[in-house]
């Protein structure tokens, strides 16, 4: 086996080649416009079709758009030429090159890569090679990388032929790597180590979504397949070793399907059955026929049996075939290796449907119903692929169980043109050297981050190195470390704040502020670090450090404001002497009293000195 | 639109290569394997290669120490692009090419989109095309369209309906349609049958064109019970709907939307429904099918007319330079306004004394709006009355600047006498002024 993987990581800029801001994971914008298009097959540059498009075209679909007014504007829509490039988005990219070792293009070209099963309005997604080679460290050692494009995230289905516009055009960084992986466990962890060190430099986003995994499949005479959007890495493994046994599966079932048939291929011819089925207590066959569906089936000879072969967990090769089916809008078929009485067709149906379809012990035969054009369109997609007899090359969508569904066929190299609205963009050496300073800023202010993090006992060390999504980004804030806890973290402890209570505020009495059910993303990393401040200062003590937190993030107050408004200045220096004499209490009853405005080592030192 | 550069690279050949061919770049810290492409930016330090991947890179030719070659390329075949041009009209859709972006093809070597494609290519995918005659006339980017290219498709439209054509169909470039579709509602009298301007506004070579459903759109126009000239274009941002405007009333409103056309001041005259091919008049204005033999051709034009825009600080000697012409159009300001200065303001500069010269020296002057929608009245304020006083043209008239200009050296090809010149531009010949301005007009 050979296997690939390409990682799609969402950069955190604004859209790719106009100037709307990028949704966050999985947020949508309220879909204010909407119109429909259909979209055609165009002659590439080698004057061919390529054959993926072809197929979306025969499709022939009416495709609804979803525009939100927010994050799209007459880009998205294909009613205006693109931008040019978001310089952020190309920064980003650069500096991942850096990241990689990949050698930067002298120039880039943005290109069109034809899409037209209705994900980008133009029929085409813009792509372009930003880096050559490079490589990612692994337990097996080094992998390489080919290449790191750039490119537009397509629009999100939100059902059949309706796409929502909001992710459309977000920049992404696509990182492909060579077929080295001899196992899904390598390819798995390839892919952790590259997200990780994609999220460290801070320059993508975060969340549900934004970064999707393709894998590139080759068996021993089987075939090269694209299975898309893997969106657990832990899923990648399973995913490779069912496409593994699924193609193994297929290599054996056509062999005995060749055998027996002695290497003579068969016709496609369709029988109307509706007759038959006219009477039929089978529920979903009348009722369709009672709308004016019509009933088809077409015999598989010599193939009895085969199309109840198991070739991935819950799929046989009938299943395979219905995935073809599908494609002509029909929700499947049934097939002679199911147990058609189950479905309530009744014993002398099944006869007579054997009898028209001339079906003897050794053959098989496929059932549809629908509008009698689908139908006829869909039996001879399932004749097609019935007599590839072996893998066909496929794109297939990953499914979340690890097996996958075909979507088109696998697009050929007539699917890449330049986008001519673009000119050539020349990589300078001044972005070079920002790329480059940037991802070196990255890399000491990761160092001096390790170096802070190591005063710490180990354990809260870990805690601090996890926490994560309790505080929200504030872009303004330096230091630009990614991870907004640990940056805060840094800072105090920078302004003379002791570590471990710089470190306990932000993992256990934030966390135990989130468990109260406080949103502590009220709070960023700005706000934070002016609480430490505060505290360096003197303002309040470390008992009150909780409540102060809770009303900042309830009352969205500053800090200052916060100790205030709940009367919790610190009582220090003279006015601590002044109420040691008022009250006339000992040490442990005015701590207990005055717990959250006095600090007890000030208060001893007091006491201590007095005698 | 930029047109293609050809010929290999003169710095290709300095490492022996020449575009096309399948090379190894050797550069002193990489290896690149593709196919060598012409360059289509200006600069010349670069070098672009078509990666295997199918991907586009451009290599620093400094960084270049040698170019190995894998494979010479093929030679390449000449593409045809014009077919015979003997063509039967009779009974069919006459579908005439005039070049622009619905007929534009990509040149893949370059990425520069230039007009190409053929009128038969054009059609590939249209329904009925058995119905529909094709003819190339020539093909032309539509800013550089001029009033003799007007002639000739007046003329080509004009035999093609005599010798049977049922209707018309203009493939055309969009910037300038609406010139041509003003010419041609001007000079074909009497049309007995549609003819129908249409083009795209996304070129051919991508997905998402809108060339495909604007040709199946002009194409159901043209053999409806219709006469006239129209524009045909998208009527929104769908691919459901297209709107059939006159041709006099049309105007490019936006520089890159499907929907760019609007009819200006009136209804357009129908919406061409796709998925069930109907076409719904809309305008009462429209005319039914009408006899051939009232049909003729009037092509003659003086060409010596000018636009010119007004606005604050315009130079008198602006208007004083028109004196060369003899018909000029000024797009005034609002209901009709020139900076004259009635009250005499010591900062303002009028133009008034420059516009009585031209006026008074026989150049015929004609004042349309910038505000485009709506009609011009010089009797609201005063200093329109003064220009009214003058002779100038256009009091009452509701036409595009556009419009008035292609009217304007229409009606001097035919007059000279400035008394009728005014009466014929203020009277409605072809439906260039309509009779109300209609409430659902703007």
């Amino acid at each position: 086996m050979k296997c690939g993987i390409e990682i799609h990581q969402r950069i955190a800029a604004g859209k790719l080649f106009c100037r709307c801001p990028s949704p966050s994971a999985d947020e949508m914008g309220q879909k204010e416009v909407s119109f429909t298009r259909k979209l055609h097959a165009v002659r590439s540059e080698l004057d061919e079709v390529d054959r993926a498009a072809l197929f979306e075209e025969m499709r022939q679909r009416n495709i609804v758009y979803k525009a939100p007014t927010r994050y799209s504007c007459l880009v998205e829509a294909d009613e205006e030429p693109p931008a040019s490039i978001n310089p952020h988005a190309l920064h980003a990219a650069l500096v991942f090159c850096h990241l990689f070792g990949s050698r930067i293009v002298d120039e880039l070209h943005v290109m069109r890569k034809i899409v037209i099963d209705g994900s980008n309005t133009s029929g085409f997604q813009r792509t372009a090679v930003v880096g050559i080679g490079g490589s990612v460290s692994t337990s097996f050692g080094k992998v390489g990388i080919q290449t790191i494009c750039i490119e537009e995230e397509s629009a999100g289905i939100v059902q059949g032929n309706e796409f929502d516009l909001s992710r459309l055009g977000i920049p992404l960084v696509e990182i492909s790597t060579e077929p080295v992986f001899e196992s899904g466990k390598q390819a798995e962890e390839a892919a952790l180590q590259i997200g990780t060190l994609l999220r460290k430099t801070g320059l993508v986003q975060r969340g549900i979504g934004t970064i999707r995994q393709d894998l590139n499949i080759s068996v021993p005479g089987g075939a090269r397949v694209e299975i898309k959007g893997v969106q657990e890495l832990s899923l990648i493994a399973t995913t490779i070793e069912i496409e593994v046994q699924r193609q193994s599966a297929l290599i054996e079932i056509s062999k005995e399907a060749k055998e027996r048939l002695n290497d003579k291929q068969f016709q496609p011819i369709f029988v109307d059955l509706t007759d038959i089925f006219s009477q039929t207590g089978s529920q979903m066959i009348s009722k369709a026929i009672g709308s004016g569906a019509k009933v088809f089936g077409m015999k598989l000879p010599m193939h009895a049996g085969l199309l109840g072969k198991q070739i991935a967990p819950g799929r046989r090769y009938g299943t395979e075939l219905a995935d073809y089916a599908r494609l002509k809008g029909l929700r499947g078929l049934l097939h002679s290796d199911e147990d058609l009485l189950s479905y309530g067709v009744s014993e002398d149906e099944l006869l007579e449907v054997k009898a028209a379809l001339s079906v003897s012990q050794k053959d098989a035969f496929v059932l549809c119903f629908g509008d009698q054009q689908k139908v006829k369109d869909a039996l001879f997609q399932v004749w097609k692929r019935a007599t590839v007899f072996g893998v066909p090359e496929e794109t297939r969508k990953a499914n979340p169980d690890g097996t996958s569904s075909f979507m088109r066929p696998l697009p050929g190299k007539a699917r890449m043109y330049p986008e001519t609205d673009l000119p050539p963009i020349i990589i300078s050496p001044e972005m070079l050297q920002q790329a480059k300073e940037a991802l070196l800023k990255l890399e000491e202010a990761q160092k001096e981050i390790d170096s802070l993090i190591s005063l710490l006992n180990p354990e809260l060390a870990a805690q601090l190195r996890q926490q994560k999504d309790t505080i929200s980004h504030n872009p303004s804030f330096e230091p630009k470390i990614p991870q907004p806890e640990l940056a805060v973290f840094a800072f105090a402890v920078q302004n003379g704040v002791e570590p471990s209570f710089a470190a306990s505020t932000i993992t256990n009495t934030l966390q135990s502020l989130k468990r109260e059910g406080v949103n502590t993303k009220e709070l960023d990393e700005e706000k934070l670090a002016s609480f430490f401040l505060a505290f360096k200062e003197g303002l309040f003590v470390k008992a009150a450090a909780a409540d102060i937190l809770r009303h900042m993030c309830n009352k969205k107050t500053t800090v200052k404001q916060a100790v205030e408004q709940l009367g919790l200045r610190k009582i220090t220096g003279e006015q601590l002497a002044n109420l040691v004499k008022k009250e006339g209490l000992g040490f442990a009853q005015l701590m207990q009293k005055y717990r959250l405005r006095v600090d007890a080592a000030e208060l001893q030192k007091l006491f201590s000195n007095s005698k | 639109m930029p047109k293609p550069k050809t010929g290999a690279q003169p710095i290709s050949e300095q490492f022996g290569a020449k575009e096309g061919d399948e090379v190894r770049v050797i550069c002193s810290d990489a290896v690149y394997c593709g196919m060598l492409l012409p360059r289509q930016a200006k600069s010349d330090e670069f070098i672009t290669l078509k990666l295997d991947s199918g991907y586009n890179i451009g290599i620093q030719i400094s960084k270049i120490s040698k170019i190995e070659i894998i494979h010479k390329a093929a030679k390449k075949e000449a593409i045809t692009q014009h077919e015979s041009q003997k063509q039967k009209f009779s009974e069919k859709v006459a579908l005439l090419s005039c070049g622009g972006t619905i007929a534009s093809r990509i040149d893949y070597r370059t990425g520069a989109v230039y007009p190409a494609l053929t009128p038969s290519q054009l059609l590939a995918g249209i329904p009925k095309a058995d119905q529909i005659a094709p003819k190339m006339l020539f093909s032309v980017a539509s800013e550089d369209l001029s009033p003799q290219h007007w002639v000739k498709i007046a003329q080509e439209t004009h035999s093609a309906i005599k010798e049977g054509a049922i209707g018309v169909v203009i493939t055309h470039g969009t910037d300038t349609m609406h010139y041509t579709s003003a010419a041609l509602s001007f000079m074909l009298i009497c049309p007995p049958c549609p003819i129908v301007l249409t083009g795209s506004q996304r070129s051919s070579d991508r997905g998402s064109s809108d060339a495909p459903i604007n040709l199946s759109a002009a194409i159901l126009a043209a053999k409806a019970d219709l006469a006239g000239v129209f524009i045909c274009m998208h009527e929104g941002l769908s691919d459901d709907r297209c709107s059939l405007i006159f041709g006099t009333k049309a105007r490019k409103m936006h520089t890159s939307r499907r929907d760019a056309f609007r009819s200006i001041n009136v209804s357009p005259a129908a919406t061409i429904h796709l998925d069930s091919g109907k076409v719904e008049k809309i305008s009462e204005l429209c005319k039914s099918r009408a006899k051939t033999s009232d049909f003729k051709l009037d092509t003659k034009l003086n060409t010596n007319v000018a636009i010119q825009y007004i606005y604050p600080g315009i130079k008198p000697s602006a208007i004083a330079a028109l004196s060369s012409y003899d018909g000029v159009v000024l797009v005034g300001t609002g209901l009709g306004h020139l900076p004259i200065n009635l009250s005499n303001d010591p900062l303002a500069m009028p133009i008034l004394k420059e516009v009585c010269a031209l006026l008074d020296s026989g150049v015929a002057v004609y004042l349309a709006s910038q505000c485009i929608y709506g009609r011009v009245n010089m009797n609201v304020y005063t200093n329109g009355r003064v220009l009214l006083e003058k002779g100038i043209m256009g009091h009452q008239c509701d036409m595009t600047p556009e419009t008035a200009y292609v009217k304007l050296m229409w009606v001097l090809g035919h007059e000279k006498n400035p008394k009728k010149v005014k009466e014929l531009m203020e009277m409605n010949l072809v439906g260039e002024i309509s009779p109300k301005s209609e409430l659902t007009g703007y």
